[in-house]
């Protein structure tokens, strides 16, 4: 134990005097954590450390392998960015949630063993659903429950796996499972779906994140889709279904964050998109994939932090949500402006930018492993990606039309947080060979190939052409004027209907089904039940009483009070026994 | 072991206790004696907690001395690891019982004290008895104190809950009974628990015997369909009541199971046992379905009980050590846990005199420290990782699966059903926006019910964290069950 | 026969003659001194009772043989006489205040008491079936007279009469089964009998209809279906203290015959009873505690009680056996104590105006006395059964008796009936504990009364924790003959 610190416990424990710290004392405190973390996963060399044996089982908190090292650098460096970026926060019941779920999120990462998986995944549920609960507003509470409602049943589900699996296998280590259908397999691989907000189990996501606190989206969008990859590279690499749901994934995403005024919703929506390249990468489970996806999640954490760290930026100035109450920002927020654009290139992949590194990187393994739809899917996703948080939102948030704010800069620790993060955007596409250096496998792949760069450049050039051209139609709440062709027109048109229409329908069920169906299904039901219950079983108790009493009354008639009847009764009592006996015996 | 008769002091101290309330007039005097009585009988069995051998199975401390020599009854009480986790439960919520009490208590408090520690005697007798007789006259005699304690100082329904209460669980004791004499002539002519456990019967007679003692069994866990005197008990009983009740009461019915139908009817609780296990099942989402559709809390507690005790039948009756000792904790958990959740539907009647979910909200910002509190007890009852009900019901739900996957995967459905009452339950009681309450008005966790509550804190996270002692304790007594039940 | 034997029998029979000149004696000077002298006739009467008991104390030991066979004494006419004393004693305790309430306090009354004791002595004794005969007659006359007491309440008399007539039905109907008997085995002695019985066949069809008409005559007095329907009127009508003496003593002699003549006698031919007694059982227990449920007036719900409890010990006498034998006489004894308990709260409560025989008149009785409630409340648990009480160990004790011999089936349907019972037992329980008090309580309170009801408490909860002694006395008062 001693020569090996869980970063994940420093949080714990570290969550602990944050009540009782105040003003400096605790900024120091929240910054000084994070960095002991880091120090801590830079000082660890791989091998199993912390064995215990708890209620028979044993249990392995510590596994050190390449793998879990990359998620540990990501998360723990993502953990100082995001306290920096909530430095100003007052409520110590903020800072102590947030701690709980990056101390488990680490948890999961270096967890061996089913169980502190389990546990650590419950921890996070609770802790990450609270950062929704204290957005505050009834509409936050009611996300943040059907939040922990779906985490809860995932959490079942997995539990319900777990203990299976150990049955089968007779150990609760964690190991690939790849290959093994059977009943716990599909458990456990729902279970992490669910947290990966792979459609159509994604309703949770879009759902809760935009209503969390500024500070809380943040730290929501790095840790709980990430830890679910993390653990499906673990246990389902190879899986040929993720291959086809991530690439619908990393579609779907995009399709809906067309329809998207809430910038936070729509940077949830390329949450989603986003994990669907690395839950590709996971299904086809070749080295080089695999590879990519470590990658991608890396960079995809910080920079979709850095997203959302900027468009909180303007919430948090502004108090406004909507793209259509937002525009022409720039005036004012110019650093707040570069630095969301820089997320927003390397969310594109832009060359030179994180996301071309590691995104290229999952794009070449489908084409290395021969999938040209896929490949095509992906392609077209990135594009899309592009249009919007690269070209749409900023445009409509930070240029466009003039919405008359004056906001100020945000607090100087959000600019510090974002500035890192975006230091590490660059930094990332530049000398990529530091990522690659940490990934599981050996890497060999070279981004910069004049192939990669032209045609990634050649789609995003495009996807700037397409969005020019069609950006009355892209408006939030489109406005076609009627100087623009007639055929701009009716593509535009066409193409709002689809979006429109059905998906929005589809989509609308999907998140709904959690609530409306279900959980109302359930009431429903359950009233049924009480029905039964009092009416049935309990009537019939009750009834056997009634009748023994009404039974009762009638008998005391019996006693009439007349003599003459009870000497009958006597007399009646005689015979009916002899002549029982006369006939029993025969005589 | 010891030369005092320490069981016999555990048992009758309470009663003792009552004897000298006779004499008192003053309340609060009254109150503190009560107190300390129980207190003194809580603090003798912690030794009984370190000189108990973990090692053995055998009963321990016994005291035998003959009582009905000419029937072959005797007056023997003994533990093994199973029952004094029991007791020591008993007499932990005993003491609660009466801080419980303190203020929701305003008239005959003195007979109020006299039932409550009556009624902790028989409880501690009815778990350390080693001789059926005996056993079952603690049994019988408890529904005496508790019918007086429902009909009493209960609510508006009272008189209706505690006839129903009475004759329930008396019908069902009765057939008890019954199965008793049959096993003492066919094992015997003797009342001794442990030599009728040797006993070997014919499988006919095991099978009426155990029906006989399922009906009784089933009626206290409570088992659907026999559980509908509980939701009116629970509404309408005080808090310590309800705390007793579902403390200590439902347990004995999962108690009788182990302690006679598993060990003494081996054959036919193997031939019973999916019909038992479906029941369970049955109870565990039946319970959690009409724990989700209350308006009162207390009958959503009620309910949960339902649901939760059918964890603890499914565990006993899946035959293998995972269940049996998960069955056995969760017991105890469930003791804790609801117990310490009746208690805080208690305090905040005290204050708001309603009981009505949708009359309450936005505790956390009124009371936080309560609203904290109970966000434990909450989770707990889920069975969240980390607390007490996790160990428990994961114990339990690994030797479901053991036993039978459908039953497990049936079981873990319910678990679900638990999060979701208990999790709307909190989220509109403690969660939103404040809302104007009634009553007396609202205070947060004074001291007093501080002292109660702390305890019931502690176990939950320590069972969560570290079971190693319980099982411990528990563990070769289990196993030793399990011998006796699949050994032959 | 010889001088030698008349001396025994004398000797043997102390006990009845001290009761019957005790009640003379009172008898003669109850004319001339009357009312006056009420401490008077209490006090004798009540020495004379513990005289008796006395005196039967140093008679017990071996079993005396005397009167020619007609007369035994043995631990079980023993035994069965301590109730009798028991019961006497305690009821003389309860009588004086409630006397004078009712406004019948004269001699004559504890004259008659006491013959009636007498007699049952005499039925419990008794080895041949026209002393047993004589002596329940006896009994039987007395008590008509003392339950028509209260000339002036039209109630009273009209019990009184209704019982005379049917008592004299039964008595014909006994009495015809016992020439019919004769006819048969040639002797009205009990252990010939037996032994003409060995031999004769069962299946002989005048046996048959003998046997049938001595249950009758004998289960009229114990008060089983369809032979109860005097119970209620008569327990109702009849003063309390005498309802009480009844519902005990009588009840107790009419089972010592009943013991004596099926498990002894008619012990060879038991195929034929067992199954109609019961049968009759099960159905005396059904009605007494269906019917008890809906009572309004206490005294008849504990006359349906009685009923119910009746059936109950019936059981013991089909299941036979010594164990049968011991329970029947241990429930006895157990049933005086609380049965006799009850009837001595119910007796305080009577005060001239309230009559305290409504149910509703004992609403919140327990606020303000506590003790008394207490009380009440130990009487009644045990009356349903309940532990520790004794009357608990006695149901529990038939039971055994009843499983012992197999009888599993009968065993679950009394429990499940018993169960049905102590609904209206704990509804008084409810009535004291949880409603509001209807109006002021002013009991009938003397230092007597006091003392029986202490006994009664004393007995009830005595026996319920230390039940070993009274088993052995029970098992060790078993009469020979039954193997």
């Amino acid at each position: 134990m001693i020569e090996w610190i869980h970063p994940g416990l420093l949080f714990v424990f570290g969550a602990a005097p944050i009540p009782f710290l105040r003003g400096r004392g605790r900024q120091a405190w929240l910054i000084a954590i994070p960095l002991l973390a880091i120090a801590a996963v830079a000082s660890m060399t791989p091998g199993n450390y912390g064995v215990f044996d708890f209620a028979g089982v044993e249990l392995l908190i510590g596994k050190v392998d390449k793998l879990s090292l990359v998620f540990a650098w990501v998360f723990s460096i993502m953990s100082l960015i995001g306290s920096i970026y909530a430095l100003h926060v007052k409520g110590p019941e903020q800072h102590v949630a947030a701690y709980l779920y990056m101390g488990s999120a680490l948890g999961v990462v270096f967890a061996g063993d089913w169980f502190t998986l389990l546990v650590c995944w419950e921890i996070m549920a609770f802790a990450s659903a609270y950062l929704i609960f204290v957005g505050g507003g009834k509409a936050a509470i009611a996300a943040g429950f059907r939040y922990l409602m779906v985490h809860i049943t995932g959490g079942v589900l997995l539990f319900g796996g777990i203990v299976l699996l150990g049955l089968e296998t007779g150990s609760f280590l964690i190991g690939s499972m790849a290959g093994n259908g059977g009943l716990a397999f599909v458990l456990i691989l729902v279970a992490f779906m669910i947290n990966a907000a792979v459609p159509p189990l994604n309703a949770w996501l879009t759902d809760a994140y935009p209503e969390a606190t500024v500070t809380g989206a943040v730290f929501l969008s790095a840790f709980t889709t990430k830890t679910a990859v993390y653990v499906l590279i673990r246990t389902f690499p190879g899986t040929e279904a993720l291959v086809w749901l991530g690439a619908v994934m990393a579609i779907y995403g995009v399709v809906y964050a067309v329809l998207e005024n809430d910038c936070r919703r729509l940077l949830a929506y390329h949450i989603v998109s986003q994990v669907g390249y690395m839950v590709v990468g996971v299904g086809i489970g070749t080295e080089m994939a695999l590879n990519g996806t470590a990658s991608h999640a890396f960079s995809h954490i910080i920079y979709k932090g850095l997203l959302f760290m900027g468009a909180g930026a303007v919430i948090h100035m502004t108090g406004r949500r909507k793209l259509t109450e937002l525009g022409g920002l720039y005036r004012t927020m110019p650093l707040t402006v570069t630095l969301y654009m820089v997320g927003a290139f390397a969310i594109s992949a832009f060359p030179l930018f994180s996301g071309f590194v590691s995104k290229s990187m999952v794009i070449a393994a489908a084409a290395g492993d021969n999938r040209a739809a896929v490949t095509l899917m992906l392609t077209l996703a990135s594009s899309g990606t592009f249009l919007h948080t690269g070209l749409k939102l900023p445009y409509y948030m930070f240029f466009g039309k003039d919405c008359g704010l004056r906001p100020q800069e945000p607090p100087r620790n959000m600019l510090y947080a974002m500035g890192i993060a975006a230091v590490l955007c660059i930094g990332i596409g530049v000398f990529p060979g530091a990522l690659y250096a940490l990934l599981p496998h050996p890497v060999d792949f070279e981004p910069y190939t004049g192939a990669h760069v032209t045609n990634s450049l050649g789609i995003l050039f495009f996807t700037l052409l397409g969005f020019v051209v069609y950006l009355k139609a892209l408006d939030p709440e489109p406005t076609i004027s009627l100087d623009t062709d007639w055929f701009y027109r009716r593509g535009a048109r066409l193409f709002m209907w689809f979006a429109e229409k059905p998906v929005a329908a589809w989509e609308a069920a999907v998140s709904g089904i959690s609530d409306s169906v279900i959980l109302k299904g359930l009431h429903a039901s359950a009233r049924g039940g009480l029905r039964v219950d009092v009416n049935v079983v309990d009537a019939i108790v009750n009834g056997v009483a009634r009748n023994v009493l009404s039974s009762g009354s009638l008998m005391r008639r019996l006693q009439t009070g007349v003599v003459t009847h009870y000497a009958a009764a006597m007399i009646g009592g005689v015979l009916a026994a002899i002549a029982v006996y006369s006939v029993a015996w025969g005589g | 072991m010891t030369d005092i008769p320490i069981l016999s002091l555990i048992v009758f101290l309470p009663a003792a206790g009552a004897g000298v309330l006779l004499f008192m007039r003053d309340d609060r005097v009254v109150r503190w004696t009560a107190l300390a009585f129980a207190v003194v009988d809580f603090a003798l069995t912690i030794p009984l907690l370190f000189a108990f051998d973990t090692t053995t199975y055998a009963m321990q401390f016994t005291e035998t001395v003959p009582w009905v020599p000419a029937l072959g009854i005797t007056y023997s009480l003994g533990v093994d690891g199973i029952s004094l986790l029991f007791i020591f439960l008993t007499a932990l919520l005993g003491w609660i019982c009466v801080v419980a009490s303190w203020e929701a208590i305003e008239t005959k408090v003195k007979e109020f004290m006299i039932c409550l520690l009556v009624m902790q005697s028989l409880m501690l007798g009815v778990f350390s008895a080693m001789d059926l007789f005996l056993f079952y006259v603690f049994w019988e005699a408890m529904l005496i104190p508790m019918y007086l304690i429902i009909g009493v100082w209960g609510g508006k329904e009272r008189v209706y809950a505690a006839f129903k209460f009475f004759l329930y669980t008396l019908a069902g004791s009765l057939l008890f009974l019954v199965g008793i004499l049959v096993l003492y002539f066919q094992g015997g002519e003797t009342f001794d628990i442990v030599t009728l456990m040797e006993g070997d019967y014919s499988f006919t007679v095991q099978a009426w015997v155990f029906l006989a003692f399922l009906v009784a069994f089933a009626v206290k866990v409570p088992m659907v369909p026999l559980h509908t005197w509980l939701p009116d008990a629970h509404v309408q009983a005080p808090t310590a009541g309800s705390i007793i009740l579902a403390g200590v009461l439902l347990k004995m019915g999962a108690y009788g199971f182990l302690r006679f139908s598993l060990p003494m009817l081996p054959d036919a609780s193997q031939y019973f046992a999916t019909m038992i296990q479906v029941l369970s099942v049955v109870s565990i989402i039946y319970g959690g379905f009409l724990a989700l559709a209350q308006e009162d809390v207390k009958k959503l507690v009620a309910y949960s009980s339902v649901s939760h005790m059918g964890f603890v039948t499914l565990g006993l009756f899946t035959f293998n050590a995972k269940g049996m000792e998960g069955a056995v904790l969760q017991m105890f958990n469930h003791g804790i846990t609801t117990g310490a959740l009746f208690l805080f539907v208690g305090l905040i009647y005290e204050r708001t005199q309603t009981r009505i979910i949708s009359d309450y909200g936005g505790l956390m910002k009124i009371v936080p420290v309560y609203g904290i509190l109970l966000c434990v007890f909450t989770l707990s009852s889920i069975a969240v990782p980390g607390t007490n009900a996790f160990v428990g019901e994961l114990l339990v739900l690994a030797g479901a699966f053991g036993a039978n996957k459908a039953i497990g995967a049936a079981a873990v459905a319910g678990a679900v059903l638990s999060a979701a009452y208990m999790l709307g339950f909190y989220r509109q009681v403690a969660l939103g926006p404040a809302v104007a309450m009634g009553g007396r008005g609202m205070w947060d966790i004074n001291a007093r019910e501080m002292a109660g509550i702390l305890p019931l804190v502690v176990f939950v996270f320590w069972v969560g964290f570290y079971p190693k002692p319980f099982i411990d304790i528990l563990h070769v007594s289990v196993e030793h069950l399990l011998v006796q039940t699949m050994g032959r | 026969m010889d001088m030698d034997a008349v001396t025994l029998s004398i000797i043997a029979s102390i006990p009845e003659i001290i009761v019957i000149v005790g009640a003379c004696v009172l008898l003669l000077i109850a004319p001339v001194k009357g009312r006056r002298f009420g401490p008077l006739f209490f006090w004798s009467s009540l020495a004379t009772v513990i005289a008796a008991a006395a005196a039967t104390f140093a008679l017990a030991g071996e079993p005396r043989l005397v009167y020619s066979g007609m007369f035994v004494v043995d631990d079980f006419s023993v035994f069965f006489k301590m109730v009798f004393y028991l019961a006497t004693g305690l009821c003389v305790l309860m009588s004086p205040r409630y006397l004078e309430e009712e406004d019948i306090a004269r001699g004559e009354y504890y004259v008659l008491m006491l013959f009636a004791l007498a007699g049952m002595m005499i039925m419990a004794s008794g080895l041949d079936l026209l002393s047993i005969y004589v002596g329940m007659e006896l009994q039987a006359l007395c008590i008509y007279v003392l339950t028509g007491f209260i000339r002036k309440e039209k109630r009273s008399n009209e019990a009184a009469l209704k019982y005379v007539i049917l008592g004299s039905v039964s008595s014909g109907i006994f009495l015809y089964g016992l020439s019919l008997v004769y006819g048969i085995t040639g002797t009205t002695q009990l252990t010939d009998m037996a032994a003409a019985l060995v031999t004769g066949g069962a299946h002989d069809p005048a046996l048959v209809l003998a046997t049938v008409f001595l249950v009758t005559g004998l289960l009229f007095k114990v008060g089983a279906v369809p032979l109860h329907m005097w119970v209620p009127d008569v327990y109702e009508g009849a003063p309390t203290t005498i309802t009480a003496f009844m519902s005990v003593a009588a009840k107790a002699a009419a089972f010592a015959i009943l013991l004596r003549i099926f498990l002894d006698a008619m012990a060879p031919v038991a195929e034929i009873w067992v199954v109609v007694v019961a049968v009759i059982a099960v159905l005396t227990m059904a009605l007494g505690s269906f019917v008890a449920l809906v009572q309004t007036n206490i005294k008849r719900m504990l006359a349906y009680s009685s009923i119910a409890h009746a059936g109950f010990v019936l059981l013991g006498l089909v299941a036979g056996g010594p164990d049968g034998v011991a329970s029947v006489m241990l429930y006895l004894l157990i049933y005086a104590f609380m049965n006799l308990g009850i009837f001595a709260i119910i007796i305080m409560m009577n005060t001239g105006d309230v009559s305290g025989e409504a149910i509703e008149d004992y609403a919140g009785f327990a606020k303000s006395h506590r003790g008394l409630a207490l009380l009440m409340l130990i009487f009644l648990f045990s009356l349903a059964g309940i532990p520790p009480t004794a009357g608990f160990f006695a149901k529990f004790y038939i039971l055994v008796a009843l499983v012992e011999q197999g009888y599993v089936g009968l065993a679950v349907i009394a429990v499940l009936l018993s169960a049905v019972a102590a609904f209206f037992y704990i509804r008084i329980v409810m009535l004291m504990y949880m409603k509001e008090e209807a109006r002021p309580f002013d009991l009938a309170l003397t230092p007597s009364l006091r003392l029986a009801i202490a006994i009664t408490a004393a007995g009830t909860v005595g026996i319920g924790l230390l039940p070993s002694w009274f088993l052995d006395l029970a098992q060790g008062s078993v009469f020979l003959g039954t193997g």
